[in-house]
């Protein structure tokens, strides 16, 4: 096993290509009314990192708070206002089209080996509803804001609370509608347009993830809109669906937001996971262990993720045996996730590894992805569910998963695939720097909140007692880290658009579709269509017969 | 390049330069490809349909279960004659969009354009009787939300009391004109019509043991309001009206397509979008199939026994 540092092997001096998908137009317009899914992902990458840096800032001032047990940077109430925008934005303003959205549409198509996605008009309308979408939210969250948490809990959302519950909930409804949109591309694309030769067991397993991503898109996302729509004409017009007093049921509510929102945690880490199944091989140079495994784990995931809700209920009054059945389902959920993990494990196996960038990310994940798994079953437990609901624990727990695992996957995939995208190479040390800054500044953030939370510190409170500020201290400090580590990317990125070396089409000698065409790729994405005649992750001398036509 | 084992090549059959359909986009190889994967998309869109809708559904069920008596006697003040010729006027439509796809196919233009005109026509009465259904609950304040309580509102023969007071109209009328009179849409015989003056909220309890009367602890019925009936009403209201806005938006798609008929684009070749339109117009038909048993027809005998 070689460990040696970084070998981007350049036998020649790369130039780039006179004419791609970047340099093609350079009007605003051509950015703004393009179907090429390339610019469409562009313009996404743009916009959640807005929102990323909306909700950051939000996290900022919530961890700034809790410094000391007195509440006195924020009041109770600007206090709630901070952490809903904080939940509100990253969920489903960055995490639910963080990668599929912007990695996928750039991808999927060049993996597949088409020259777009099946319907490109309808992937712009997706961005234009996501910008509407995030327009509203943004918009009720500046009048006024939101205190109800992202999770928008009836009666509190329909009847008491006095803010801007109707604005960000249709800006949820319409940004609903973009998610389903890219769904409903990428299963019509993965169906209908793949390339030649490229059968559905030679598909990358990006593309088997966001496969199953998209299925979850399609059937999970429509219940969370007609849920808001409901909570939206309660509140406007005071009907009863989910109201007490009317004789509605606010655990129905909870029913119909976690039918949605407990697969969308799944919309949330499987295009994750889709990127460390590419990155691994290849920085290990070694086709991936498992491959049928990993894909039709993919598809185990999104189907047991519908099966689960209502562990989001267990102290909501719900019947014991449903907790019951909910409960153990729940764990069935952890057998598909583990499978990915001791895959991805064993392909490191004999590889030749390279530590780049991408691959400290994707060690990253591996590590904190399977803490936040295994912490997982502590809640899928009822009865130490029941001692630490609504504690620190949780809030742990799932921040282990959608920043450990998805927001690192999402560097990840970011830095591996930035040559395609940009045609350049970032600077190498800046960039591991900011993977173990994230790495370390992470742990340092939530580790001590499992502590908290078990120690019984609830989550959403201002204030709390004196005992527990040792641990807030430490937290708050890693966040401090963790924000250089968000920060730090955005210069060295930016900075290596203009300066950084020219990548060439291969600069990882990583195998698939994607890597055959120039970089950045023309506006077709291939000169012809390929024909693929190899499994996927053929890399190696012996797998893999060269057929030059 | 010797490690590469893909070949970039031209795919088996696409020459270049050869003529495509001028309906063809750049980025399918074939017409073919180019047609299934449209109709593929719109299936793919009909099932995020059904979830969307189903999260009603789910709701009407969970509400019906709960408050089974209340959804019998609200349903009661549906008409039965409107519903029922909405449902023809509806599967009326889906016929001649059936014809319409069908002279598509044929590319028979003008019986193309003439039955989506007729198409149009009838989701227009549809949506005109459905105004005038919506006007009645107006003027019979069924309206949820409204301030009027649901509670003391008129169900002939029956009457809510939401709070102690004054008998309302309808037992008035009970009691001087008789009952068999009062039940305009109801053909409920003397023996099954209830006792002058009872409420809803009465008859609910006397089946013990059904959710419905989670308020018979307290108070006697005559008291009680009958909160199923303002959640029967809200249901009534998001689910017929979420099928109406669908109409709307089919009868703007109808507008469009009647247009590109006319500019004559839909030929025995391309005719995919009138296609992938009466998949969704058969759709809003059948949510319709299942809302009108649910909403009108189902436990109505609950009002009059």
């Amino acid at each position: 096993m070689s460990t040696v540092t970084s070998h981007i092997i350049h036998k020649e001096a790369e130039v780039m290509p006179e004419v791609h998908y970047l340099n093609a137009d350079h009007s605003l317009k051509s950015w703004l009314l393009t179907i090429d899914h390339k610019r469409i992902a562009i313009l996404y990458m743009l916009t959640i990192t807005v929102f990323f840096f909306v909700g950051g800032a939000m996290a900022t001032l919530v961890r700034l708070e809790l410094l000391t047990p007195a509440g006195d940077l924020l009041q109770s109430d600007s206090y709630n206002k901070a952490f809903t925008l904080h939940g509100v934005m990253m969920v489903f303003f960055f995490l639910v089209p963080s990668i599929p959205a912007t990695l996928g549409n750039f991808l999927l198509p060049m993996m597949l080996g088409c020259k777009d996605l099946a319907f490109p008009r309808i992937n712009l309308l997706s961005w234009y509803l996501f910008v509407i979408g995030g327009t509203f939210a943004l918009y009720g969250m500046i009048t006024g804001g939101l205190d109800t948490g992202w999770t928008f809990y009836t009666p509190f959302s329909t009847t008491y609370s006095n803010t801007n519950v109707i604005t960000v909930g249709l800006g949820i409804f319409v940004a609903g509608f973009a998610s389903i949109l890219t769904g409903l591309n990428f299963i019509v694309t993965t169906h209908r347009m793949r390339a030649p030769g490229m059968t559905w067991m030679r598909m990358p397993l990006f593309v088997w993830s966001h496969y199953a991503t998209s299925l979850i898109m399609i059937l999970g996302t429509p219940v969370i809109a007609i849920t808001m729509v409901l909570v939206v004409l309660e509140r406007a017009l005071h009907i009863g669906i989910f109201d007490p007093k009317l004789g509605g049921d606010p655990v129905l509510f909870q029913h119909m937001f976690w039918f949605y929102s407990h697969p969308a945690v799944y919309i949330m880490i499987l295009p994750g996971m889709g990127v460390i199944s590419e990155v691994i091989p290849a920085f290990s140079h070694k086709r991936i262990f498992g491959y049928k495994a990993v894909a039709f784990s993919s598809l185990a995931i999104a189907v047991f993720g519908f099966l689960v809700w209502a562990h989001h209920l267990f102290v909501a009054g719900i019947s014991i045996y449903a907790a019951l059945v909910f409960s153990f389902v729940s764990f069935l959920v952890a057998i598909p996730s583990a499978i990915k993990v001791f895959n991805w494990s064993a392909t490191l196996y004999k590889g030749s590894i390279r530590f780049d960038t991408p691959m400290l990310y994707a060690f990253a994940f591996l590590g904190l992805f399977t803490i936040g798994g295994l912490t997982g079953l502590f809640l899928a437990a009822l009865g130490i569910d029941v001692h630490v609901t609504d504690t620190y624990f949780v809030v742990a727990h799932f921040h282990y998963v959608m920043v450990g695992g998805m927001v690192v996957a999402y560097l990840c995939g970011i830095h591996f695939w930035w040559p395609k995208i940009t045609g350049r190479i970032y600077p190498e040390f800046p960039a591991r720097l900011a993977a173990i800054l994230v790495f370390v500044g992470f742990n340092l953030t939530f580790f001590p909140q499992f502590i908290l939370g078990y120690l019984g510190m609830p989550r959403r409170y201002h204030a709390y007692p004196e005992e527990f500020q040792v641990f807030n201290v430490l937290s708050s400090a890693g966040a401090s880290v963790l924000a250089v580590a968000f920060l730090l990317p955005m210069i060295y990125l930016i900075w290596s658009l203009k300066y950084g070396k020219v990548a060439g089409p291969n600069p990882w000698q990583a195998y698939g579709l994607e890597w055959e065409t120039s970089s950045p790729p023309p506006t077709h994405n291939f000169e012809h269509t390929p024909v693929v005649t190899t499994e996927a992750y053929s890399y190696g001398p012996k797998e893999g017969e060269v057929t030059l036509g | 390049m010797a490690n590469r084992p893909i070949v970039l090549d031209e795919a088996p059959g696409h020459e270049h330069g050869h003529s495509h359909h001028p309906m063809q986009q750049h980025h399918f190889d074939t017409m073919e490809q180019q047609y299934s994967s449209s109709s593929f998309g719109m299936w793919v869109f009909l099932i995020q349909e059904i979830m969307f809708f189903g999260g009603l559904f789910v709701a009407y069920l969970v509400y019906r279960h709960t408050y089974y008596n209340a959804f019998g006697e609200a349903s009661s003040t549906l008409s039965i004659k409107l519903g029922a010729f909405n449902t023809v006027v509806l599967i009326m439509s889906s016929l001649t969009m059936a014809l319409a796809v069908n002279a598509a196919q044929l590319g028979r233009r003008f019986l193309l354009m003439l039955f989506l005109v007729a198409t149009m026509v009838l989701g227009t009465i549809f949506l005109g009787v459905k105004v005038i259904e919506y006007h009645d609950k107006y003027t019979e304040a069924h309206i949820p939300g409204s301030g009027a309580d649901l509670g003391i509102i008129k169900i002939q023969p029956f009457c809510f009391h939401a709070t102690a007071g004054p008998p309302c109209a309808a037992d008035e009328e009970e009691h001087s004109a008789g009952k068999a009179e009062n039940h305009s849409m109801q053909q409920a015989t003397p023996e099954t019509a209830p006792a002058p003056g009872e409420t809803l909220t009465a008859s609910a309890g006397q089946q013990p043991g059904e959710h419905g009367d989670i308020q018979a602890a307290a108070g006697s019925p005559r008291e009680r309001s009958m909160p199923g009936a303002e959640i029967y009403f809200s249901l009534y209201f998001a689910m017929t009206g979420m099928h109406a806005l669908h109409m709307i938006i089919g009868m703007g798609l109808l507008l469009w397509l009647l247009w590109n008929a006319y500019r004559g684009l839909y030929t025995a070749e391309y005719f995919t979008p009138v296609e992938n339109f009466g998949l969704y117009w058969h759709f809003v038909d059948i949510i319709w199939i299942y809302l009108f048993p649910l909403l009108y027809l189902i436990n109505r005998h609950l009002g009059h026994h």
